[in-house]
């Protein structure tokens, strides 16, 4: 609907709209049926006048500001009160009312759905508030748990774990970062075969417990099944990181770092030379 | 024979000019192997007027470390020996004074540690270009003019340094992760202050077991 117009239902036994309009401006009012001649304004401030036979015309001067209008059909199935309410310029104001007559059950549920939309209007002006300032806040509070994990541990351990499968699939596993209570376990995968690696989970384990924290693998291809966690295409090599957490209760123990495939053929088990001190 | 050491640098010129654009090796990895070696060498004898050509057999044992993935450093056990003593035709020997003329008779062994690059071209199926550089041991054994029955005691039993250098070229397949099979072939010139040139065409076969050690 076109700014400066409304449309308002009726309900069989009449109804009361309140109407902005500008001063000296015409606004039409338009009926579903012929109007009868006889409505009666509260004010002689605000000029009525027959559009057609369906329509009035009401015009506010400069004086008015609030002025009462009833209005009815010939044929009486259409009564209604108006307030028209003279704003000021810079507001909206209304140059088109459609009145229609409609039962009962479709005024109440006009009336319910205008209800609703009003009481959730402020929910919804909340929630888009939220949802602009939510990347922030994760990024805020993600920065804030790095930092308070910086002050508390940050070191670099040097390792020289590898191994290799029989498809010329090479895991390398040379540096780890003991960062606050956790530690982060850096490896490289090197495909040497020709046919893409695809790692389908990585898992850190001691003494074959699994110490498993999120992982992630910087993929060098993309795989249609959404479960594996990343490709690393022929002849390539990808740097995947995976979080061991807890890291206190597995210092100075030999760890082991599985990377598995959707298969098992070819997973890599790193068994030897992790061990952070 | 002489041939060899071109044949050799042909092979290796070719051996690097048609290596893969991506150098593909094995990184951090350490391999230990063993081959059995066989040729001919070309025996040389003071006084003698012509070398002798003579089959030689022995063994290495290597062990190389991945520096990067195209690169290793590799450190080789070489011993040689000719398969039996040389008859040389014509050698001439002072011997207390006096000048003995005709067959000689002497055998030569070889073994050297040498240490150099090899440059590893392939992942599956891996050609292989070694250079190596080193030092050992010239063993030669008690010569003797069979026809004369004499073993003058200046060609006695001797055991002397050795200084070597050897190119092979070679091809290995991977069998599995920690084994691998290759073939080589390689020419080697060893020579020392109190021995003669000893240059050697060789080909030989190994096994390898690869591992990555945790130094």
């Amino acid at each position: 609907m076109a700014k400066g117009e409304a449309e308002f239902l009726v309900a069989p036994g009449g109804g009361a709209f309140e109407i902005p309009i500008h001063a000296l401006e015409v606004c039409v009012l338009t009926f579903p049926e012929i109007v009868s001649t006889s409505a009666i304004a509260s004010s002689a401030d605000v000029e009525v006048k027959a559009w057609d036979s369906k329509s009035l015309a009401v015009r506010a001067n400069s004086k008015a500001k609030l002025t009462t209008l009833a209005v009815t059909t010939e044929s009486g199935s259409v009564r209604i009160n108006l307030t028209l309410r003279v704003v000021p310029a810079n507001e909206d104001a209304l140059k088109l009312v459609r009145f229609k007559a409609v039962t009962a059950e479709e005024a109440f549920q006009a009336r319910l759905s205008a209800e609703l939309a009003k009481r959730i209007a402020p929910i919804q002006a909340e929630l888009e508030s939220v949802k602009k300032n939510l990347d922030a806040q994760i990024r805020d509070r993600a920065d804030t748990l790095i930092a308070e994990r910086t002050l508390k541990r940050n070191e670099v351990v040097s390792l020289r774990a590898h191994t290799r499968n029989d498809a010329h699939v090479i895991a390398h596993v040379e540096r780890a970062l003991l960062f606050g209570d956790d530690a982060h376990l850096f490896f490289e995968i090197e495909n040497r075969s020709k046919a893409p690696f695809r790692l389908l989970r990585a898992t850190v384990l001691a003494d074959g417990v699994p110490l498993s924290g999120p992982v992630r693998l910087r993929s060098t291809a993309v795989d249609k099944d959404p479960a594996v966690l990343g490709v690393v295409a022929a002849g390539a090599s990808a740097l995947g990181v995976v979080v061991v957490r807890n890291v206190n209760t597995v210092m100075r123990k030999s760890l082991t770092l599985e990377l598995v495939t959707p298969d098992g053929h070819g997973t890599l088990r790193v068994t030897k030379g992790i061990v952070l001190r | 024979m002489r041939r060899a050491p071109y044949v050799v640098g042909a092979l290796v010129a070719a051996g690097w000019l048609g290596r893969p654009a991506v150098s593909q090796a094995d990184r951090a990895e350490a391999q230990w192997s063993a081959r059995g070696v066989f040729g001919t060498a070309q025996l040389r004898e003071e006084g003698a007027r012509t070398p002798r050509r003579g089959l030689i057999g022995g063994m290495s044992l290597s062990l190389s470390y991945g520096l990067s993935n195209y690169l290793d450093v590799s450190t080789e056990l070489l011993m040689i020996s000719a398969t039996q003593d040389a008859t040389f035709a014509d050698t001439t020997a002072d011997v207390g004074g006096i000048t003995l003329r005709g067959k000689f008779t002497r055998g030569a062994a070889s073994a050297l540690m040498l240490v150099g690059p090899t440059w590893r071209l392939g992942v599956a199926w891996v050609p292989v270009i070694s250079l190596s550089g080193g030092v050992g041991v010239r063993y030669r054994s008690a010569g003797s003019f069979p026809e004369m029955d004499i073993a003058p005691e200046e060609r006695g039993e001797t055991v002397t340094l050795d200084l070597g250098a050897s190119a092979k070229v070679g091809l290995e397949y991977r069998v599995n992760h920690s084994l691998t099979v290759g073939a080589y072939g390689a020419a080697l010139a060893a020579w020392g202050p109190k021995a003669p040139l000893l240059p050697v065409a060789s080909a030989s076969v190994g096994l390898s077991y690869v591992l990555y050690p945790l130094w």
